[in-house]
């Protein structure tokens, strides 16, 4: 295929240098072509190596190893001025929640990026923020600032914003993170409709399956390691503890329940609690005793 | 190139800023104003001060030199050589000594009576009259009458030189009121003929001081040398001298204010800096989207940079206005404690030096934490919630 890819990553690999001797190895080689119009979703849960991958596909952190090319332009190793340039011009963002400055109106966010790059004019970069509000259906919110406008309106606003300089793609960092089921559904079903109809790139990622399954193509981030499918061995790995633990867990609860017969002996001889009470915490005792016993086979108990 | 666009914006960003923080940028204003304020009040009445003592000495000695010797008494009779030296309008001889009235402590001025409204260029004549030749009554200051409650008619006993040598007593044929001559201000002064003050002295024909006056500044330096060497031991003063006398002091005192006012604009810059550091800290997500969005480390700058201007601006307009109320009211103190009324001059160029120092001090003290703010990395700015 001849098509240039709106982002290929090649072998990209980030280590995170903790200490001397500590390092954190988040991304083991990853290798992936995302073109124009795909809708792709990254799914995987905190510490997988996501927020890495999603740093590096906005150009905001660079890899250790491995290329990452933008539209065709190889960004790795571009100075962060040029990077900026970059950012503006081929690249949408959409973050979890606080995306929009504050003191700016809905339309002023959304013709923030157009004036950066300064090949609008004012005049221009107002009629297409006002037509990219339409698009997301919140021309009537123009006028509002952030603070006046509900989570679901502030992530639409987002997303007409990261529309503005026409992107090779949209990179979306749990963009229902902090929306309800509804709403997030609603701006879902506006970043699907998006891609069916104009042809927009997006890669969401999430650890969310609902938001995930949304796109045309899933991928799993497990241990910096991207997958196609579930990788499920992985997760039964995690399952099983392995038989030391087992013994300390077990040798644990041995001595918490010593300390817990003498304790209530104590305080029995003592006057402290009635006859009654000490039965009964005595029965207590006695049954997860009892279940230790069960689950070790252990008499001696 | 800078884009207009995002300049307005970055403005824009500043001032909403500005609005959602009322108290803390009034409190920041508040010091860049208190700042500049003092710095151009302190400036203001300080060139006043220099122009009010200059007019004072230029009534005081107009186109004069003084001739004086280190001991005590010259011999009238220079005047009259003095007066044929080529440009010399006229020369008379003074008797100026300390000396008591009634007990009080007093500058006693001997003066020919011909000469006492030359040389007495302001003063008014309340009660009585002015001295006559050859008078044997003699002239008090208002001030001193008021404090000796002594009318016209009434007799004060005089005393002059050291140990009290001289003492008599004359009957007062005047009271008159004196514009503060320099360094009479707040002192007791009797004026009488100088015949008298001479026999007072037991000097007769003996002077302390001779004034002279040229018929044109020009000749003042001329002048003043031929007397030099006419009288190798006077001590001559020149109005130029006096003037740079008093330069050198008010110099010293200058630097004093100065620096006073450099003390409050060097607060009012840490003020700035604090409060756009806590800018930075309160805006370092949307700094993160800013850089997202394609934001350059220079856009980032100039919305800060524009914050520390703005409040700028604000304290430097604010403390040019409060300066002027404020020269007004130190003067007010300034007559209150020493009884010398020095109107304050302002210049477009003190208000000017002031608001471009409020400008100076303010931007630059903003840069380095809006530097910090603009260099922090997008990913590390987007982490801090």
């Amino acid at each position: 295929m001849s098509e240039t890819p709106a982002i290929d990553l090649r072998k990209v690999e980030k280590i995170y240098y903790l200490g001397a001797e500590v390092r954190v190895h988040a991304l083991r080689g990853i290798s992936l072509k995302v073109y124009r119009g795909d809708f792709i979703s990254i799914m995987g849960p905190s510490g997988s190596g996501k927020t890495t991958l999603l740093n590096i596909m906005g150009t905001m952190d660079r890899p250790t190893k491995g290329r990452v090319i933008v539209d065709g332009i190889d960004v790795t190793d571009m100075s962060e001025g040029r990077l900026a340039v970059i950012r503006r011009e081929k690249i949408g963002f959409v973050f979890q929640a606080y995306n929009l400055i504050t003191t700016l109106s809905a339309l002023e966010n959304v013709m923030l990026p157009m004036l950066l790059t300064g090949k609008y004019t004012e005049a221009e970069a107002k009629e297409k923020a006002m037509l990219l509000l339409e698009l997301v259906g919140l021309e009537e919110r123009a006028a509002h600032r952030p603070r006046e406008l509900s989570g679901g309106e502030q992530q639409r606003v987002a997303i007409a914003r990261a529309l503005a300089n026409d992107p090779a793609f949209v990179l979306m960092d749990e963009p229902t993170g902090s929306l309800d089921t509804v709403t997030g559904a609603r701006v879902m079903s506006l970043v699907k409709l998006l891609n069916e109809h104009f042809g927009q790139t997006f890669i969401v990622v999430t650890h969310n399956p609902a938001v995930a399954k949304v796109a045309q193509k899933m991928f799993f981030i497990r241990d910096g390691l991207l997958y196609l499918s579930p990788p499920k061995e992985l997760l039964e790995f995690r399952m099983s503890a392995n038989a030391e633990d087992r013994i300390r867990l077990l040798d644990i609860q041995v001595r918490l329940l010593r300390n817990d017969i003498l304790s209530l002996r104590r305080r029995f001889r003592s006057g402290d609690i009635p006859r009654e009470t000490y039965l009964r915490m005595k029965r207590n005792i006695i049954r997860r005793l009892e279940y230790l016993r069960r689950l070790t086979g252990y008499e001696g108990l | 190139m800078v884009n207009v666009n995002v300049v307005k914006y970055a403005v824009k960003f500043a001032w909403s800023d500005i609005l959602t923080r009322k108290m803390r940028s009034t409190l920041t204003v508040l010091g860049i104003a208190v700042g500049v304020a003092l710095l151009i009040a302190l400036m203001s009445v300080s060139l006043g001060m220099r122009s009010e003592i200059e007019t004072k000495l230029e009534e005081y000695l107009g186109v004069g030199i003084l001739v004086s010797s280190n001991e005590t008494l010259l011999p009238e009779s220079i005047s009259l050589k003095i007066l044929k030296i080529p440009y010399v309008r006229d020369a008379y001889p003074l008797i100026l000594v300390f000396g008591s009235v009634e007990e009080r402590p007093a500058v006693i001025i001997g003066l020919p009576p011909e000469k006492q409204d030359e040389y007495l260029t302001v003063a008014e004549v309340l009660e009585g009259r002015e001295l006559n030749p050859g008078d044997k009554g003699v002239l008090l200051e208002e001030k001193l009458a008021k404090r000796l409650n002594v009318k016209v008619g009434d007799k004060v006993t005089v005393s002059a030189g050291l140990a009290g040598r001289g003492k008599d007593s004359y009957p007062v044929v005047g009271i008159v009121k004196m514009e503060s001559l320099i360094g009479f201000g707040e002192m007791n002064v009797l004026i009488m003929p100088i015949k008298l003050a001479q026999d007072l002295l037991g000097r007769p024909s003996y002077a302390s001081q001779i004034q002279v006056k040229v018929v044109n500044r020009r000749y003042v330096d001329v002048v003043a040398r031929t007397i030099k060497k006419l009288y190798p031991h006077a001590t001559i003063t020149t109005p130029e001298e006096i003037m740079r006398r008093i330069n050198r002091i008010l110099n010293i005192i200058n630097t004093a204010l100065i620096s006073i006012a450099s003390i409050s604009m060097i607060v009012a810059s840490l003020s700035v800096m604090n409060t756009i550091m806590m800018v930075v800290r309160e805006r370092i997500r949307e700094i993160g989207i800013l850089k997202a969005i394609g934001a350059t480390r220079g856009h980032v700058l100039m919305i800060f940079l524009s914050e520390a201007l703005l409040l700028s601006i604000m304290g430097g307009l604010l403390g040019a206005f409060s300066g002027a109320v404020g020269s007004y009211l130190l003067q007010e103190l300034i007559s209150r404690l020493t009884n010398v009324r020095v109107p304050p001059i302002f210049r477009l160029d003190i208000i000017g030096e002031g608001m471009l120092i409020a400008l100076i001090v303010g931007v630059s003290s903003g840069f380095y934490p809006s530097w910090k703010g603009a260099s922090i990395r997008p990913i590390e700015a987007l982490r801090y919630e």
